[in-house]
């Protein structure tokens, strides 16, 4: 089935947005915020962020100057690491609160690290807030600067690169410690795969944010030969997410192999029909609530130089809307690149 | 006459007749001048020569003053290297960087320098394509293209599924060599090899199928395709070497102000020097990971090095004149001797 096909069948659902929405808007207080009180949970965000760093800031400060106290150090750790932690920050609706806000996070992080080195769920919090801002913060402004920026895009590239890796030293350190003996197997190319079998359904967002890291590092620098040979493990893991739970974040583990699996040689595996199964199967785990299907496709479509393709699924990005709270702030964010996208469709296609 | 047809400046009407000619004179003083070049390249995006590429381009917008736009798409969205060269051709590319196999289908005397075994080391290589650098551009100018710059990438080794110590040992492989020509075949049946030409995209599954179980290639290819894998046993011999080009259409080239293009050609050759720099730290880097991965790299031996000289020079000649310009060849031969005379690599 083509691409195109795909997305004409999921026509209908698009036409039914309106309705659907009206729908969503009673779920949660959460998505009620994105309605007419929208400025006013935004300023109410903005303050429960500021706070909560703040809080956060001053309890390891405290903590940092007397002697460590650590059932104080245990309850700042949860905050940041337990439930809602990171929600605060994916139902953002304003990027740029959340990327000035995320450097002081993630120092935040390793301070609280360096205090509780054997906490697993911290060694997550900080891995993935890592992988994310180097993600949308660095990786993807770097991306979009203007040819004559090419020195300070190379300088941010190899910024996005460190804090992929990073945030992966993290996720692994925290799969050491929830399965003791991980690390040194996953070390040497022989132990990957006994590694893996390690691991179960348990540790999947260990798995889901490692894998982004490992492949989110090596599009910052695809002829990385280390990260270009451990690049399927990192594919796997995906797999194994997918394989434990198909909606895992809305499918977001489809949206990283649709890139994958256009990107790799169909002799290894990869193509367009892989491809396209992931994108249907991302759109359909999301219940087209995500942007993500529709970017990942978009950046396959530059590849086929198909820009009507181009065209119709970014079309498809722009018109989710951004009342589910734990999308908001990656729709948002996805929603702006993709303006830009379309602005610059000369840049990426040959024949236009 | 109403008031409107009287005085059509102040109703608008004067604006619609003038308007046309004032943005009509605008382009002609701003965007009707500046030139973009669209540059195609196989290279994948954020890789070293994708960055030297960009580089070129912010260069050529500092030196021209924002005038020349140059567009780079990367990792073969505007097609193979001959979909390139095609696409230079009628116009819907105006530059390409792309490796010498592909330059010689538009002038065959490129690969002279590329004959297996001729040139011997990284410093013999550039010094020789430095000096045929004025006689290749010359013939590719007659051709329509304006070569920029010409850089060494690195060299053609072989990776085989046993060691490889003699040309016997590699004799008992089958060998991929590329997408090789019905004469480059023979030569290599010949000399009692058993060669498979195929493209690039079928070597992974030729490979696992036992089609095939050695292969000529650089290193970042056996590593970036993960042929070590199946093929785990490197010989460290520098068999062919490597290089490629960035050109341009002649017809934009010259749509270029000529008191440009001298600073753009020499920003140009920067850019090649970034750019043959990153390919052999490539390399490197390729051998090392792909070590740690179970590679084992075997050196070339003195005798070695001669079996395949002696080979190359009975059962190859017949490729210069079939498929090399042999006037390329034989200036090639004459700037390696000069070399070697002046005390250069041996």
């Amino acid at each position: 089935m083509t691409v195109r096909a795909l997305l004409a069948a999921h026509r209908p659902e698009h036409a039914d947005r309106p309705s659907m929405a009206a729908h969503r808007s009673s779920w949660s207080s959460a998505s009620r915020g994105a309605g007419a009180g929208a400025p006013a949970n935004r300023v109410s965000r903005r303050r429960c962020i500021v706070r909560l760093l703040a809080a956060l800031g001053l309890t390891v400060a405290v903590l940092a100057g007397c002697s460590l106290d650590r059932l104080a150090t245990r309850t700042v750790t949860d905050l940041v690491s337990g439930e809602g932690g990171d929600d605060v920050f994916a139902s953002e609706q304003d990027p740029r609160l959340v990327g000035d806000a995320l450097p002081f996070a993630l120092k935040l992080y390793e301070l609280l690290l360096s205090r509780a080195p054997d906490d697993p769920g911290l060694q997550l919090a900080t891995g993935r807030s890592f992988v994310a801002y180097a993600n949308a913060f660095v990786q993807r402004p770097a991306e979009q600067m203007p040819v004559t920026e090419i020195d300070l895009r190379i300088s941010e590239l190899q910024r996005a690169k460190l804090h992929y890796l990073r945030g992966r030293d993290y996720l692994l350190a925290g799969l050491e410690l929830r399965h003791p003996g991980f690390a040194a197997l996953f070390a040497y190319p022989d132990g990957m795969d006994q590694a893996l079998a390690m691991v179960g359904a348990a540790s999947i967002d260990y798995l889901y944010w490692t894998a982004a890291a490992c492949l989110g590092a090596l599009s910052t620098d695809p002829f990385d030969m280390q990260l270009l040979v451990t690049a399927p493990y990192a594919a796997k893991m995906l797999h194994m997410v997918t394989d434990w739970d198909e909606r895992y974040q809305g499918g977001a583990a489809h949206d990283i192999l649709i890139r994958y699996y256009a990107g790799t040689a169909a002799a290894l595996g990869g193509g367009m029909e892989r491809a396209t199964e992931h994108f249907e199967r991302a759109v359909a785990a999301s219940g087209d609530k995500r942007t993500g299907p529709y970017l990942a496709m978009a950046a396959v479509a530059i590849g086929q130089q198909d820009p009507e393709l181009f065209r119709s699924l970014l079309g498809d990005a722009l018109a989710i809307e951004l009342d589910v709270a734990q999308y908001r702030l990656q729709n948002t964010l996805d929603q702006q690149y993709a303006a830009w996208l379309l602005d610059h469709m000369e840049d990426l296609f040959v024949e236009l | 006459m109403s008031y409107n047809e009287a005085h059509p400046h102040r109703t608008g009407r004067w604006w619609r007749r003038v308007l046309p000619a004032m943005i009509l004179a605008l382009c002609c003083t701003t965007g009707a001048t500046a030139l973009t070049i669209k540059l195609g390249s196989v290279a994948p995006a954020n890789t070293p020569w994708d960055l030297a590429l960009r580089g070129l381009a912010a260069d050529w917008a500092r030196i021209s003053d924002g005038e020349i736009d140059v567009k780079i798409f990367p990792g073969g969205i505007a097609g193979n290297e001959l979909d390139m060269i095609r696409k230079m051709r009628i116009g819907q590319l105006q530059a390409a960087a792309m490796t010498a196999i592909s330059f010689n289908s538009i002038y065959p005397g490129v690969l002279a320098i590329a004959q297996p075994m001729l040139v011997r080391t990284d410093d013999e290589m550039r010094n020789i394509l430095e000096e045929m650098t004025p006689f290749f551009n010359e013939r590719l100018e007659e051709r329509g293209f304006v070569p920029l710059m010409w850089a060494p990438i690195g060299w053609v080794k072989f990776f085989a599924r046993e060691p490889v110590y003699t040309a016997d040992d590699l004799r008992r492989h089958k060998l991929w060599v590329g997408s090789a020509s019905p004469s480059v075949l023979r030569a290599w049946q010949q000399a009692g090899f058993n060669p498979v030409a195929l493209p690039v995209s079928e070597v992974t599954t030729a490979l696992q199928s036992g089609m095939i179980d050695a292969v000529a290639s650089s290193p970042s290819g056996a590593a970036s395709f993960q042929w070590f894998g199946i093929v785990p046993h490197m010989t460290d011999l520098r068999f062919t070497p490597l290089f490629g080009a960035v050109m341009i259409s002649k017809r934009a080239w010259q749509r270029i102000p000529a008191d440009l293009r001298p600073r753009l050609m020499r920003a140009a050759q920067v850019a090649a020097q970034r750019v043959s720099e990153g390919a052999y730290e490539m390399d490197d880097l390729a051998v090392h990971v792909m070590v740690a991965h179970g590679l084992q790299v075997h050196d070339a031996s003195p005798d070695l090095e001669q079996e395949f000289q002696d080979i190359i020079a009975r059962y190859f000649g017949d490729l210069i004149g079939d498929e090399i310009d042999p006037v390329a060849y034989e200036l090639v031969i004459e700037k390696v001797a000069a070399y070697r005379a002046r005390g250069g690599s041996n």
